[in-house]
């Protein structure tokens, strides 16, 4: 048992060595086992893998004859070519070793030093400076903007914060009003608590809005309620009765954000000819269905 | 001549036994061990490992060498060494130099005795 663990810690040793001095120092092994005690000469062969490993490098690999420079010949100079240069392993290891001990030496030091000279900040994802999109905005003013001086957009931004990246550009095309005739179908709005999720930049960009097919009174019996949907200026307005008038933002042919509130929105749903003839409008967790009078 | 060999000195104990070893007649490894352990009286020993790190340094150096002939009878897994010209001269450097040592000690030492009354 001991010898073989002895012959394994051999075979650890640098090729070189162990070709050199591997079988007579087994053949020690086998000679002195009666004499000396057997795990003496094996910790002995452990402490020569440690030394061997780790200081003596330049005997990992023998330099062959081969490597030398020829002989110079007569008028011939004689040049010394690195291309059969192979670095020695111990130098690899070396190299690697002390790489990894400088970046984490430098990365220590830019987390931790007194002298912030480096401030890396990786750039996330954040939704807070959301631009309100409504009919009336161009293209110019959409894009690269950050913020609004609207109030009304302000606060819509809020409801729709989790809808659009800051750095969202969208054109969006004029607003044409014009009767209706074809719609599409609405989205697919899977709860009535959970915000549209259809991509806006698609949506809108798409987007003819036809605004004379949604004016009109809706009626709710459930709660009993009347709904007024207008025009204001080139945008539609809502108003929902005992409550102030409210800016609607498109973000789909039949979905529209209420400006000023969280989580507010209406959808239409149009008949054959394309008129809305009912709405939906979701506000805290609840919907309010009415129909066109 | 010695004076070629100065930045090799002082010798590590090891280096010097083993060279001190070789200077009588070529020797294998458990030669050289029975021997180190022979003229400095058991109180000195090498194992295998020291032994063969020493050899491979001083046959890098070549201060040590491998003769090419050995005997029929013996074990084919020995390797036998001998000690070379410039192994021998070192020895020579390094004794000399513990011959100086050795000397001013004593002579301290003499200098130091209590004088009789």
């Amino acid at each position: 048992m001991l010898r073989h663990l002895y012959r394994c810690a051999l075979r650890l040793h640098p090729l070189q060595f162990r070709r050199r001095f591997g079988e007579e120092m087994l053949s020690i092994y086998d000679q002195s086992a009666g004499r000396l005690s057997s795990s003496r000469l094996l910790l002995d062969a452990i402490v020569s893998l440690a030394r061997q490993w780790i200081f003596r490098p330049e005997f990992w690999v023998q330099t062959s004859p081969s490597s030398a420079p020829p002989p110079a010949a007569d008028d011939i100079p004689s040049f010394c070519s690195l291309d059969p240069f192979r670095p020695h392993t111990s130098a690899m290891i070396h190299g690697t070793v002390l790489s990894l001990t400088l970046f984490c030496v430098t990365c220590f030091a830019i987390r931790y030093s007194w002298i912030r000279v480096l401030h890396v900040q990786i750039p996330g994802v954040s939704y807070d400076n959301y631009v309100s999109i409504h009919p009336a905005a161009s293209p110019s003013d959409l894009r690269g903007k950050t913020g609004s001086t609207d109030g009304v957009d302000k606060t819509t931004a809020k409801s729709q914060s989790n809808l659009i990246s800051e750095h969202l550009q969208v054109d969006v095309l004029p607003v044409v009003a014009q009767p209706a005739a074809k719609t599409s179908p609405s989205p697919n709005l899977n709860s009535q608590s959970i915000a549209p999720t259809v991509p806006l930049a698609a949506a809108v960009a798409t987007l003819h809005l036809r605004l004379d097919s949604y004016v009109g009174t809706y009626v709710s019996h459930n709660p009993n309620t009347k709904i007024a949907v207008g025009i204001e200026g080139d945008h539609l307005s809502i108003r929902v009765l005992g409550r102030p008038k409210r800016a609607l933002s498109p973000i789909s042919e039949t979905t529209f954000v209420v400006a000023g509130t969280n989580d507010h929105w209406v959808e239409f749903v149009p008949d054959i000819n394309g008129k809305m003839r009912q709405l939906r409008l979701f506000q805290d967790g609840q919907s309010i269905t009415a129909l066109r009078q | 001549m010695p004076n070629n060999f100065d930045h090799y000195l002082p010798l590590s104990p090891a280096t010097l036994h083993i060279l001190l070893s070789l200077a009588g007649k070529d020797l294998h490894g458990y030669g050289i061990m029975q021997e180190i352990a022979r003229h400095s009286d058991g109180k000195y020993k090498v194992g295998p490992g020291t032994l063969y790190d020493n050899l491979q340094k001083l046959i890098d150096r070549e201060w040590v060498q491998e003769p090419g002939n050995r005997k029929s009878d013996d074990d084919p897994r020995r390797r036998y060494y001998r000690l070379t010209a410039a192994g021998r001269g070192v020895l020579a450097a390094e004794t000399a130099r513990l011959a100086g040592v050795v000397r001013e000690a004593r002579s301290r030492l003499q200098m130091a005795k209590p004088r009789r009354a």
